[in-house]
């Protein structure tokens, strides 16, 4: 009797190369067969065939269903609806989608008006790379120059077999030698289409019937399945085509022993790579120490090739039409994988106006890095401990490395993911010991496995449910699982002899959970003690405050634990009863709501009262807008994602905590999260700031040599001050008001202005200039000092423009000018900008 | 002479206030009486009435747009020029006063 599993097909992405091989994987582990159908469609393909299942075109959502049949079926049956719960999810990550192409943007001046050859294309990857062009192009399947050598059917076979093999292997030891990661996983992808039984198949079906070359057969066959993918309505399986054309010329080159039509490149100094398209066995091919940038005519930012691009930070511009064919060998190109443009031998004042750019860049990255380097306190001494949120020992070493104080959440969820067998106590304490290590001293917060409900467990027997978040999952099913929690909190206990660990429990709804969970741990503990295993007894175990019960018997609670840790998505959601995902009520699911605001200040004060310390790890602790109101909840700790830290930390050091307890009671006696969340913007933009002008802001020294750089540079002075936060727009805007008429008001001063959305904070920059530039035709009077006012969009009549109006009006008045234009120091500009009235 | 003034710019932020600052300025140093009204970033400001107008021989519009609530100085004799010219060269304003 056949088994049958239906499922929602899960992954954003689709059926895709990397998940259909991991999904092969696992249906090759049972002599069953397993048919994968796609109810939605009607299309089936063979669960053991990578490209079977690629090309039955599945989208995220589409209902399927798993038939499975064969000796082995209930066994089958249950290893794969394991896997369909427990790893197939995780077998996709979240696509890094780049911006819109940039056609839609102003460019910088600086590359307008015939200055430079720009393309336009996609930014694929990153960031800015200037460096002579090597074309390549990528190894095409092809036959070999002789024409294919032909032998009898079955030579052909053996010819194809021999091949496959050798490219098995020589792919296998790649693999081998490859960092983990998505390198990893794109050379596994490739092993599964060489293998992949549907392709061979195919291939030796059609040596037999057509009596053809082993080569040919094997292009037909693979032309077969790229038309099939090509005709895909999603962008992300097309661009697996090219995985295809990229293993089916490296089995050509392994069947013939040729190099295939492509010339092989080797790169001696930096270059920038151009081709038509690239594949990525071609780009692993490379040597990246020599590889500044890369420019493809063809392919998106969901190829392959793309990908490998972000993993090694290689600036990528995809999708420029024939621009192998206009690129010269040894041409002079800039990549700008920001803007998704190419320079084409680039004039001296683009060059000059890249320079500049990286300049300002790397001076923007190392003072968020600066920042994310400092401690996470007020500037009025405050201390608001800033972690970070890890799922693997590598996270855990990243965070620190990027500024986190600790890790608030270790979530072990991940590490049972992914694989058929859970971890035993032997890996899990080397992973958790590992964590304790590279803290070096600093906290590790471990969160016990949070799963079932809305993550289903098919080993664990958990009958599916009518209200899976309401349901038997985390904590709850811990009594009924000893062999999995005891091997977890061994393993904590045991690692925690190595550094600062910590435990946490998720999904507490009641006193007698974390009771029973404190016995558990004293038996452990005892047990360990009798074996002679080391650990710290001391350890403190907490809980996390998802579910709101919990807010109501803190005092109880807290006779049993040492801390807590808001998780502030989940309790958003039981509190509100919202369901997120649910999108005709997500826009309820806010943490803004006054009364969440208010739970929250009832929970903190409680803990405290009650001498116990309190975190929050869910997303509201990475939201910047948020981060006044933790310090004047005078919240112990809160955990986000790495990259957060340094824009959250630099909010946190800007505040005074008596004003952020003032704003926490201005917001908590809100009516509604949208009168909240603008109290929070006002409140963010004048930590930017009240001061329109700022030492930061004055730059009494330039270089620049004309109107557009001198412009530009006063721009960039307020991207660079954190003012501005789209330079490109802000540049436009301000020549957009130059095209009206000029803004030199004679006696060497010019005043630029704009009032953009690219602007974030209401400014004032000053520039002088080492020799005078012109600034309108026809004009006598060239520029040598510049005021560039700058206004954000939303700026109504307040205290900025007025203070604005009165500068202009002493600007006509000679002895203000004159003093402005001699000044010596950035603080006689900033005091003169700032006088309330014209003193004569 | 009593004179009165609008000043208004496209943006609204810089000129508006430059050119009324001058204007001002400049009437003093010739001995006129000069009311200026700035029609820009803070809305209409040290707004002119109808009174003012009417007592007035003269109307400078120092504009780069149009100028708001125009048909207070239907009665009056109108000066219209560049917000740059009142600002760079408000002599050769005043010269075209008389």
């Amino acid at each position: 009797m056949a088994q049958e599993i239906p499922f929602v097909f899960p992954l954003k992405n689709g059926m895709h190369a990397r998940p259909a091989s991991r999904f092969q994987e696992a249906a090759g582990a049972y002599r069953s067969s397993i048919t994968f159908v796609n109810t939605q469609t009607g299309t089936r393909a063979n669960g053991k065939s990578t490209l079977s299942l690629v090309a039955s075109v599945t989208r995220a959502g589409d209902p399927c269903t798993l038939i499975i049949e064969g000796e082995d079926e209930q066994e089958a049956s249950r290893g794969m609806q394991r896997f369909l719960a427990d790893e197939f999810p995780g077998c996709d990550e979240d696509l890094v989608m780049p911006e819109e192409p940039a056609g839609r943007r102003p460019l910088p001046r600086a590359l307008r008006g015939g200055a430079a050859r720009v393309e336009r294309g996609i930014g694929a990857s990153g960031g800015i790379a200037r460096a002579p062009a090597v074309l390549l192009s990528r190894v095409e399947p092809a036959p070999p120059p002789a024409g294919w050598p032909k032998g009898t059917d079955e030579e052909e076979v053996a010819r194809f077999r021999a091949g496959v093999h050798q490219f098995e292997a020589a792919l296998r030891a790649r693999i081998a030698g490859a960092p983990r990661g998505v390198e990893q996983d794109i050379l596994k992808a490739h092993l599964s289409i060489a293998a992949d039984p549907e392709f061979a198949g195919g291939v030796e079906e059609t040596i037999r019937t057509t009596h053809v070359p082993a080569g040919e057969a094997l292009l037909a066959t693979a032309r077969h399945f790229a038309e099939t993918l090509s005709a895909a309505g999603s962008v992300y399986i097309r661009e697996r085509v090219l995985d295809i054309e990229d293993v089916s010329a490296r089995l050509i080159a392994a069947l013939y022993g040729t190099a295939g039509t492509g010339e092989r490149v080797q790169l001696t100094r930096r270059a920038v790579c151009v081709a038509e398209t690239l594949g990525p066995s071609d780009f692993l091919a490379l040597d990246r120490r020599h590889v500044s940038g890369l420019v493809l005519a063809r392919g998106g930012v969901t190829s392959h090739t793309a990908i490998l691009a972000r993993a090694f930070g290689i600036p990528c511009v995809s999708g420029i039409t024939g621009i192998h064919r206009s690129v010269r060998p040894s041409e002079d190109l800039i990549v700008d994988g920001d803007r998704g443009l190419v320079i084409l031998s680039p004039a001296e004042g683009v060059g000059k106006f890249y320079e500049r750019e990286e300049r300002k860049l790397s001076a923007i990255r190392q003072s968020l890095a600066r920042q994310a380097g400092l401690p996470g306190v007020s500037a009025d001494g405050r201390t608001l401990e800033v972690a970070a949120n890890a799922a693997s020992v590598e996270e855990v070493s990243a965070a620190f490395a990027g500024g986190a104080e600790g890790i608030g959440l270790f979530r072990t969820e991940m590490l049972f993911m992914g694989r058929e067998v859970p971890p035993g106590e032997e890996e899990q304490y080397a992973i958790y010991a590992e964590a304790a290590r590279s803290a070096s001293g600093r906290p590790v917060i471990i969160r016990t496995l949070d799963i079932g409900g809305d993550k289903p467990v098919p080993s664990l027997r958990i009958p599916p449910e009518e209200n899976p978040f309401l349901g038997y999952r985390a904590i709850r099913l811990y009594a009924d699982h000893p062999a999995l929690i005891n091997a977890q909190l061994r393993a904590i206990l045991r690692a925690s002899a190595h550094g600062n660990l910590k435990i946490m429990f998720p999904m507490v709804c009641a006193l007698h959970e974390v009771r029973a969970m404190k016995e558990r741990i004293r038996g452990l503990m005892d047990d360990l003690e009798r074996e002679g295993s080391a650990f710290n007894r001391a350890i403190e175990t907490g809980i996390m405050v998802e579910i709101p019960s919990v807010a109501f018997i803190l005092d109880q609670l807290c006779r049993e634990v040492d801390f807590f840790s808001i998780g502030s998505n989940d309790l958003t959601q039981y509190f509100l009863a919202v369901d997120r995902a649910n999108k005709n009520v997500a826009p309820l699911y806010t943490p803004f709501h006054p009364s969440f605001l208010r739970l929250l200040k009832q929970i903190i004060d409680g803990v405290h009262r009650h001498g116990k310390w309190i975190g929050l790890c869910g997303e509201m602790g990475g939201n910047a807008l948020a981060a006044p109101l933790f310090l004047g909840y005078g919240i112990d700790e809160i955990s986000l994602a790495p990259s957060l830290i340094g824009a959250v930390k630099s909010v946190v050091r800007r505040c005074r905590a008596d004003r952020c307890e003032a704003l926490l009671s201005l917001v908590i006696a809100m009516e509604t999260p949208e009168s909240v969340e603008s109290a929070l913007k006002e409140f963010a933009a004048a930590l930017r700031g009240t001061a329109l002008v700022t030492e930061e802001t004055v730059r009494l020294s330039s270089g620049s040599a004309t109107k557009e750089e001198a412009i530009r540079e006063v721009v960039d002075i307020l991207h660079a001050a954190g003012r501005v936060d789209d330079p490109d727009a802000v540049e436009d805007a301000v020549w957009l008001r130059e095209q009206t008429y000029p803004t030199g008001m004679g006696h060497g001063v010019a005043i630029p202005h704009c009032k953009s959305p690219g602007v974030g904070v209401n400014s004032i920059a000053v520039l002088r200039l080492d020799s005078p530039v012109a600034w309108s035709t026809g004009e006598e009077d060239p520029v040598r000092f510049l005021i560039f006012i700058a206004i954000a969009a939303s700026a109504k009549g307040d205290e900025h423009l007025k203070i604005i109006a009165g500068l202009a009006r002493r600007l006509v008045h000679d002895d203000f000018r004159q003093a402005l234009l001699e000044a010596e120091v950035p603080d006689t500009v900033i005091d003169l900008l700032e006088q309330k009235e014209h003193r004569t | 002479m009593k004179l009165v003034a609008v000043t208004a710019c496209p943006t609204g932020i810089a000129h508006t206030y430059m050119a009324a600052e001058q204007l001002e300025k400049t009437a003093k140093k010739h001995g006129h009486a000069i009311k200026v009204e700035t029609q820009g970033s803070m809305g209409i400001e040290n707004e002119l009435t109808q009174e003012e107008i009417d007592a007035a021989e003269v109307a400078i519009f120092a504009v780069g747009i149009p100028v708001r609530n125009i048909e207070r100085f239907a009665k009056i004799r109108v000066v219209e020029i560049s917000v740059q010219d009142a600002i760079k060269n408000p002599e050769s304003v005043f010269a075209k006063l008389a």
